[in-house]
Formats: structure tokens, C-alpha cells, sequence
């Protein structure tokens, strides 16, 4: 959301970029909702039936070998790079846009870095940091399902404020949120929030 | 008599100089009250301790400690004259350059020390 938010910020985004925004936040929400719906049926069609419980990257490519057994685990591994990647990458950006923007940083990835010291120090500084749990020898499969868990039990901090400015008309005039947009966007936060809170003490306990 | 609210419109807003270069976010405003009369917006200025008074009193402290032992500014927080704003709106436009204030201090700082010793930095 940051991350996305910056860009309109970065690339100076007018009232006229809102229809194309509203179809690419609805076909990439889409997308990314298919596509995680393929790779659970995928997994249970593949994983339950042998009896495999993923605890390793490792297993998980037997997913891939069983579609395509000669090809499947070098795309495994290819698609596990670019998506680990470019999830690095965001979140990395994110939290330096996090800072900038909510302390008044020159932030863009536009200018040379050296023009945007600060907000280039945070984005290095996040990196390194981000593997010092990986190199302390932190299951990354654990620290993926826990952050997941705790980015949802957050999620109300995050989306309230927004529900809150996307209904005031001195921030977006006439284009403040429906009562059938409001009412989903609480839904799914209320959803994702319980699902969450149930989900991080099983973690702790060792359920799946 | 055109109005504004002082904590809506003016509190965390950005700082932009005169080139449009981001000095901040306003931590803190200052009034006067010359004479007897009606108060009057003096000052608005930027700074680690003021920004952590917004969370906790006892941040404070240690947070000036810091900023005056190891910051590389020679005061703490930086003043800009309320008489230097412009323009009001999203941001707040001055009519002065930031490299004129110590409010990039910081950034300058890292810039030389830090991010301009790594290759590809552009420096």
C-alpha cells in the first residue's frame, strides 16, 4: 500500500489516472487471489495424497515436478528467485517510503542516491538487516507464515486511517468510497484479521 | 478574511524551499503573544525531540542528548520564520533554500560519509 501510494506520489498522479488505477488494483488483486487459490489446489492435489507436510522449499517444488518432471524444478526454483526478489525489493522500498515520506525525506528512486542520502541509507540499511534472522538460522518458511499472520492482526492499523481519509471529501472530493466499497473493505480486514489472531498462537504451538 | 487550522493545516505538513527541495515535516509551531494581543504565529520548526514529544515526554531527553552529542547540527531543531511560508496547501512553500537552513544537515552528512562512498551513488 506504501509502496503503491509512493509511486502516485513519485510519478505525480492526477485526478486522471484514477479508471486506469481502479482496473489495475482490480485485475492485480484478481490475479493475485487466482493464483493463490491455484497453488493450494495444487498443493493439495499433489501434497496430500503422499502424505507430505511442507516444511522445506524443497518439498514444495514437488508440486512443479509432478505437472512438469523434467522442467519442474528448475522453475520452481526460477519462479521462487524472481518472487523472493521482487518481494525483497518492495519491502524494502516500502519501509524506506515508510520513513521518507512520513518524515519528510527527499524520497524517489528518480534522483542519483547520493542526492537522497537518507532515504537511500534506510533502504541499504533494511536490506542487511533483513538477513541477519536468515543468517542466525530462522526457518524462512516460519518467518514467512508468521509475518504473513501478523501483517493481517495489523491490517485494522493500517486500513482504518485510509478507510478514514478515502470517505473525507477535503482529501478526494467526489471520489470518496460507496457504502458497498466500505462495507467490503471492513469485511475483509474483520476476515483477515480473525483468521490471523486464530492463526499465530497454532504457529506457536507447532499447527500448520 | 481568508482561515486555516492551525494543527490540520499546518502540523506534519512538508517543509518545500524555494527550489521545491523537502526540508521536513513541521514538528512543532510556535505563537507569540506580542503585547498583550491577539497571538500570532511566530515559528515553525523541525527536530528529532520535538517529533518525539509527539509519542512520549521521556523520549525527549535522551533524543537531544543524542542530537546534540552525535548529530551533526549545531542546534538541535530548526526554525523557519512563519513569514518565510508562501504558499499553503498540501505542503508548505517557502521562499527560502533549504541549504540555508541546517535541516539537511543529516542528509548531507550521510551523503558525504555514507552513500557517496559507494559506487554507482552518482556523487
Amino acid at each position: 500500500m506504501y509502496f503503491y501510494s509512493s509511486g502516485a506520489v513519485e510519478e505525480k498522479w492526477d485526478k486522471s489516472y484514477l479508471p486506469v488505477n481502479s482496473v489495475i488494483a482490480s485485475i492485480g488483486t484478481a490475479f493475485g487471489a487466482v493464483l493463490s487459490v491455484a497453488v493450494m489446489i495444487v498443493a493439495a492435489i499433489v501434497l496430500y495424497p503422499r502424505g507430505i507436510k511442507v516444511d522445506s522449499f524443497d518439498q514444495m517444488a514437488e508440486m512443479m515436478r509432478t505437472p512438469f518432471p523434467k522442467w519442474g524444478i528448475a522453475l520452481f526454483g526460477i519462479s521462487l528467485g524472481i518472487t523472493c526478489f521482487g518481494a525483497a525489493m518492495e519491502i524494502a522500498l516500502s519501509i524506506s517510503y515508510m520513513f521518507g515520506q512520513g518524515l519528510g525525506w527527499n524520497s524517489t528512486t528518480s534522483a542519483p542516491p547520493v542526492k537522497e542520502a537518507r532515504f537511500n541509507t534506510v533502504h541499504t540499511a533494511i536490506i542487511f538487516a533483513a538477513a541477519i534472522p536468515l543468517l542466525l538460522g530462522v526457518d524462512p518458511i516460519k518467518v514467512t507464515t508468521i509475518s504473513m499472520a501478523l501483517t493481517a492482526v495489523t491490517l485494522p492499523l493500517a486500513i482504518v486511517p485510509f478507510l478514514i481519509l478515502m470517505n473525507d471529501t477535503d482529501y478526494v472530493y467526489e471520489h470518496t468510497n460507496g457504502i458497498l466499497g466500505n462495507t467490503v473493505v471492513v469485511i475483509i480486514m474483520l476476515i483477515a484479521f480473525v483468521i490471523a489472531v486464530v492463526a499465530i498462537p497454532l504457529q506457536f504451538l507447532g499447527g500448520s | 478574511m481568508s482561515t486555516f487550522r492551525i494543527v490540520r493545516d499546518v502540523l506534519d505538513k512538508k517543509l518545500l524551499d524555494a527550489d521545491e527541495c523537502v526540508m521536513g515535516r513541521v514538528d512543532s509551531i510556535v505563537l507569540g503573544y506580542p503585547d498583550g494581543r491577539q497571538p500570532r504565529m511566530v515559528r515553525v520548526e523541525i527536530g528529532g525531540p520535538l517529533l518525539a514529544a509527539h509519542l512520549a515526554s521521556w523520549l525527549v531527553r535522551p533524543v537531544e542528548w543524542l542530537g546534540r552529542n552525535f548529530g551533526p547540527r549545531r542546534r538541535v531543531n530548526v526554525s523557519v520564520q512563519w513569514s518565510h511560508v508562501k504558499k499553503m496547501g498540501r505542503d508548505l512553500h517557502l521562499d527560502i533554500r533549504a541549504d540555508d537552513t541546517e535541516a539537511l544537515a543529516w542528509e548531507n552528512w550521510l551523503a558525504e560519509h555514507v552513500i557517496g562512498r559507494i559506487p554507482g551513488s552518482g556523487a
